[in-house]
């Protein structure tokens, strides 16, 4: 099977004052329908950069990116967005969501700004699936201040899955949120995946979410320093992973 | 559910107040175009309608010269020209009315032929029947004029005239409506023939003819076949529009000064828009972000700030289209007295409500158009970057300079649309259109150059804003000196918070200046005027004192006062009224070597001492400008000046700058010697004097006592020029008001920005309060930071509304004496007061936010 998202030595290089930072040096990558991938690393290591790219916020300085058959890298911006409407969904560590629109609201969006009508039989029965798959239905009609964080996570999830994405994209998505929260995030992540057949490729540090993955890539300094293939599992025991990455020296 | 679409609605909702401030800013700019256009609409219209009231179908009056009358055989002769299909001759003079013993007070009694009036009138009975032409003893009079004085049909009251007294039965009633109109209702409808009784007038004489025109024939024709035939009598004619004219003619500079400020105060409101969107977005930096993550394309995201806009546009829109149309009731009765048409006031002007609202909406877009590009340029990746988000400063002076081109492109726009709409009807009716207003300042001119000069003020604005700034803020340092201890560490925050991002507030600073550079031009442009009104009255009447006859004099008595003791010349003028091609123009007689010794007239593109030299020799008149563009005149042109006792065909000798006023505007100069030999005009009616060197003191009370037993008066040359200095007064006073408008909505912007600023700075303030800044001192420390920024904006009005006053009075061809503005220094001093005050007063709300921010919450904000 072709991969969904193919990454070709990818570069992205930061200007700052009269120097440039080398955010990413040269990283190749190819992700399967529905797998679960993580990108773990050190802090600065490139992770978010990178995830960036693969999404098309962002601009290679040099090398493409393939999603989905369409080379997202070399689209103008109104293209690129459209793509990223259609075919991708993200999923931030915190400010995921519109703080002046409801949970649904937030949900819908994707579709409204698609063009679609927010209150048609399809677009409905998508956010309301959605919602219920992160257990948000009953709060469906609060705005954001008034939801705990990890269920604005959820609602971010569930807007990330709603218009059924060929990937989601999810950038230390627990990063703000206690121990069991996080699990409970991670394992919402994992059902899309292995429910939906969703393909999510997820940022973190944790180790702990990333043992839900299929496979981890290890970065570090802007170059992919390992790989870790854990495969496809109904439990997600931590210990492997830490103890692997204590070997990378992390 | 709302969708992409309602997101403008809600970010408006979020920030009331930002959201209230700027639909203010919008209504008040609105409101005073509207209240403009409308009152100018309003009282143009009043007197059109007036004029067709009085005239009904007639096209032409012919009236007699002076106090004469027509002739039988010259009423005869205007019947009988070619293309006059009807006539209708009247006996029109005032008098008085008395019923038994209470009088009825001053009344016109208009002596008519009733079945002639009637071809030309529709005048209407409330009751009673109208006056049969054999019915000597019955009059009409209006209803209301009736009910003041208790009469009815039957009643009778009495009449005296120059040629007897009568008594009148009231047979019918008229309905106040049409020519009824006229002299205020206070009229009394006589058969033609007890009127001429009355007043002694000879049968089948008139004061004037109404005239019915062939259409196929055109008045113009008519007009020059009466010229032709009427050769026996000096006449003058007016038309129905001419009327109008007059009317309008008063209120026609106060309109388009109005127009001018509104338009500069609905910029001023484009800036806050511009200032309140712009402020927002960089606000939304991580929102927009956000929404260009979830798929929102550059376009949708624009259209979502142009939304915002359009809703802020239209609720400013309607709430200045209600205030206007309540304003333009009040403004319309003020500026209505000045003309002498009653102004009805029923319904609003389409015109002027359609161009306010589409103004309105479209300005408010265009200010919106720089930060709606600016949100599409926000990039997704700002979603995730932490830290603050503030909008590029560089993109501020551009932004600045797109909307302030938009802006002022679209005012200029609904300037000349403005000028059109009210100047259209007098144009069309083919009355010359004077194109200078009393002030002496062309309209469309003040327009532009207050449009140029408030869009090189923005730039500038833009461009030396931190300049300003940092030079503002030094001089509150240095004049705060005696309580440097007490004020300092306020002092360096607002300075610091000024200058570290001076882009940020460029957009307030502009607007401000704006405001107040309108008040110091206004002041400039009125004191301009004013001085060459005055140097107009040194060139037509270099003098020290003038003497002024009620009724001309002997030239006689001008040796005596010659006699004087200081007293070096005297030089007599006489004033009267003349007819030149059948219209009123007025005529100075002077002798030419004492009035050339004064110094006295300006001739353009000719030799003085040539003009005078021909005045001297006889058959020539000097015109003023204003005449020779009226009359089509030019030097070597012949002149023909008609009064009731003669005519003389004069050569135009040169064309002069000014002459002195008389009755219908300034006047032809002739010799005092043809003025005697070809119109039979003599005396005085004003004598200049001139003081011996030294002697200039007591000298008034000097000439009062050699002038008194002639029923004399003193006065100074000024008061030649008569009301025009006392209009002018009142006509600025509106308009300074209306300039304060400009200023309290730069003050909006004001309260705008700094409230931003301290929800911005949340985070920073709470520091320092953490750190030991008392709620005072934070107070204090953003009260300062306004005082500092309207000091700013008065340095940028006082020297934009120096340089515009300058560009307007250029524009205008008035300049002063000295060719060099001067300044009103009691308008600097307002723009200074108004300033820092002001603003002051508008930091009042933003500080009492920032004295309440909590140290726990503030530090919590990340
Ligand atoms: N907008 C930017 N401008 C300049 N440098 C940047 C920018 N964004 C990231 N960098 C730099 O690029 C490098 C990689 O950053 P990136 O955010 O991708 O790291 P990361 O692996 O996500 O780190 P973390 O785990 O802390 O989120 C870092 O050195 C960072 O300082
Ligand atoms: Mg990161």
């Amino acid at each position: 099977m072709p991969p969904i998202l193919e990454a070709r030595d990818l570069a992205r290089t930061y200007r700052v004052g009269d120097g440039e930072v080398r955010a990413l040096q040269g990283v190749s990558l190819a992700v399967q329908p529905g797998e679960f991938v993580a990108l773990m690393g050190p802090s600065g290591s490139g992770k978010t950069t990178l995830l960036q790219l693969l999404g098309g916020l962002d601009r290679p300085t040099a090398g493409e990116v393939v999603l989905d058959g369409v080379t997202i890298s070399s689209l103008d911006d109104d293209a690129a967005t459209k793509l990223r409407r259609d075919r991708t969904g993200f999923v931030f560590q915190a400010f995921n969501l519109v703080p002046l629109l409801s949970a649904r609201e937030n949900v819908a969006l994707p579709f409204l700004l698609a063009g679609r009508d927010p209150l048609d039989a399809e677009t409905t029965a998508r956010v309301d699936e959605a919602l219920a798959l992160v257990d948000l239905a009953a709060k469906a009609d609060r705005r954001p201040d008034e939801l705990a964080f990890g269920e604005q996570q959820r609602v971010a999830i569930a807007r990330a899955i709603a218009g059924r994405p060929v990937i989601l994209f999810a950038d230390e998505p627990t990063g703000n949120l206690d121990y069991a929260t996080g699990l409970e995030i991670m394992d919402y992540l994992f059902r899309s995946c292995a429910e939906r057949g969703q393909t999510v490729v997820l940022v973190t540090h944790d180790a702990q979410a990333g043992a839900f993955a299929d496979r981890v890539l290890f970065l570090r300094d802007g170059r992919v320093l390992e790989e870790i293939r854990l495969g496809r599992r109904a439990e997600h025991p931590a210990r492997p992973l830490i103890e692997r990455l204590a070997q990378l020296g992390q | 559910m709302r969708g992409p679409r309602g997101m403008g609605w809600r970010w408006l909702r979020r920030r009331p107040l930002r959201t209230v401030l700027t639909i203010a800013g919008i209504a008040i700019g609105v409101a005073l175009v509207v209240a403009a256009l409308s009152v100018q609409a309003a009282v143009a219209d009043g007197a059109a309608r007036y004029a067709a009231a009085l005239s009904g179908r007639a096209d032409l009056t012919v009236h007699a010269f002076g106090e004469g009358t027509l002739s039988a055989g010259t009423v005869d002769a205007i019947a009988g020209t070619p293309g006059v299909i009807a006539t209708s001759p009247q006996v029109r003079r005032p008098t008085f009315a008395t019923a038994g013993t209470t009088t009825l007070g001053a009344v016109t009694v208009v002596g008519v032929d009733p079945a002639a009036d009637r071809a030309l009138h529709d005048e209407t009975l409330a009751s009673g029947a109208f006056l049969a032409s054999s019915d000597a003893g019955g009059a009409l009079v209006p209803l209301g004029w009736a009910r003041a004085h208790d009469l009815g049909i039957g009643s009778r009251f009495s009449l005296v005239g120059g040629g007897g007294e009568a008594t009148l039965t009231v047979r019918g009633l008229l309905t106040d409506a049409g020519p009824a109109l006229a002299d205020g209702g206070r009229l009394v409808y006589t058969t033609i023939g007890a009127a001429r009784a009355l007043f002694g007038i000879d049968a089948g004489a008139a004061d004037l003819v109404e005239v019915r025109v062939d259409p196929a024939v055109g008045v113009a024709q008519v007009e020059t076949r009466l010229e032709s035939r009427l050769t026996s009598q000096p006449y003058v004619l007016s038309t129905a529009a001419d009327a109008a004219a007059a009317l309008g003619g008063a209120t026609r500079d106060v309109g388009s000064g109005l127009l001018v400020v509104a338009a500069i105060v609905l910029f001023v409101g484009a800036l806050l828009v511009s200032d309140a969107l712009a402020m927002s977005v960089g606000e939304r930096t991580r929102e927009v972000g956000l929404l260009r993550v979830a798929g929102a394309t550059r376009g949708q995201v624009r259209r979502m700030v142009l939304e915002e806009a359009w809703w802020l546009g239209l609720a400013g829109t309607v709430l200045g289209t209600i205030a206007g149309a309540a304003a333009a009731v009040i403004l319309a009765s003020a500026v209505g007295s000045l003309s002498g048409a009653p102004v009805a006031f029923g319904v609003l002007d389409p015109g002027a409500l359609a161009v306010g609202v589409l103004l309105g909406v479209l300005v408010t877009l265009a200010a919106a158009l720089e930060p709606a590009w600016r949100t599409g340029r926000v990039s997704p990746v700002e979603a995730v970057r932490r830290g603050p988000q503030l909008a590029a400063p560089a993109s501020r002076v551009r932004g600045i300079a797109i909307a302030g081109t938009v802006a002022a492109v679209v005012g200029v726009a609904a300037l000349v649309a403005g000028g059109w709409a009210t100047g259209g009807a007098s144009v069309l009716a083919g009355t010359a259109a004077r194109s200078t207003n009393a002030t002496g300042i062309p309209a469309p001119a003040a327009g532009l150059g207050g449009a140029l000069a408030a869009l090189a003020l923005l730039l500038a604005a833009g461009v030396i804003s931190p300049l300003v700034l940092r030079l503002a803020g030094w001089l509150v340092s240095a004049a705060t000196f005696p309580v440097r201890r007490l004020l300092r560490p306020e002092l360096r925050l607002a300075r610091g918070a000024l200058t570290h991002d001076p882009g940020r507030i460029a957009v307030s600073l502009a607007a401000l200046g704006v405001g107040l550079g309108l008040v110091v031009a206004l002041a400039g442009v009125a004191q301009g005027t004013r001085q060459a009104g005055e140097a107009w009255v040194r060139d037509v009447a270099p003098a020290d004192a003038a003497v002024v006859a009620i009724s001309p004099v002997p030239v006689d008595l001008g040796s005596d006062l010659a006699a004087v003791r200081g007293v070096a010349s005297v030089t007599p003028i006489r004033l009267f009224d003349v007819a030149i091609a059948g219209r009123l123009a007025s005529a100075m007689a002077v002798d030419p070597a004492t009035y050339e010794a004064l110094g006295a007239l300006s001739v353009e593109g000719g030799s003085r001492a040539a003009a005078f030299a021909a005045l001297q020799a006889g058959g020539s008149a000097l015109v003023p400008r204003s005449l020779a563009s009226r009359f089509g005149l030019q030097v070597g042109d012949l002149l023909v000046l008609r009064t009731a006792q003669g005519e003389a065909r004069l050569r135009v000798a040169g064309v002069v700058a000014h002459s002195i006023p008389g009755t219908a505007g300034e006047s032809v100069v002739v010799s005092a010697a043809d003025a005697v030999r070809s119109l039979g005009i003599a005396g005085a009616s004003l004598f200049l004097v001139r003081a011996a060197p030294g002697a200039a003191s007591g000298l008034g009370a000097r000439l009062e006592a050699a002038a008194s037993p002639y029923a004399l008066s003193v006065v100074r040359p000024s008061a030649i020029g008569g009301a025009v200095t006392g209009a002018l007064d009142r006509t600025f006073g509106l308009l300074d008001l209306l300039a304060v408008a400009a200023v309290v909505v730069a003050a909006l912007c004001i309260v705008d920005v700094l409230a931003m600023d301290v929800r911005q700075r949340v985070g920073e303030l709470g520091l320092l309060r953490a750190a030991g800044l008392t709620r005072r001192q934070a107070w204090r420390f953003v009260v300062v930071e306004a005082g500092i920024l309207g000091l700013a904006g008065a340095f940028l009005g006082i020297i934009g509304g120096v340089v515009a006053a300058g560009a307007v009075l250029f524009l205008g061809g008035t300049t002063g004496p000295s060719g060099v503005l001067e300044v009103s220094w009691g308008a600097v001093l307002a723009a200074l007061v108004l300033g820092v005050g002001g603003s002051m007063l508008a930091a009042v709300y933003p500080a009492r936010l920032a004295a309440r921010v909590e140290v726990v919450r503030a530090v919590g904000v990340e």
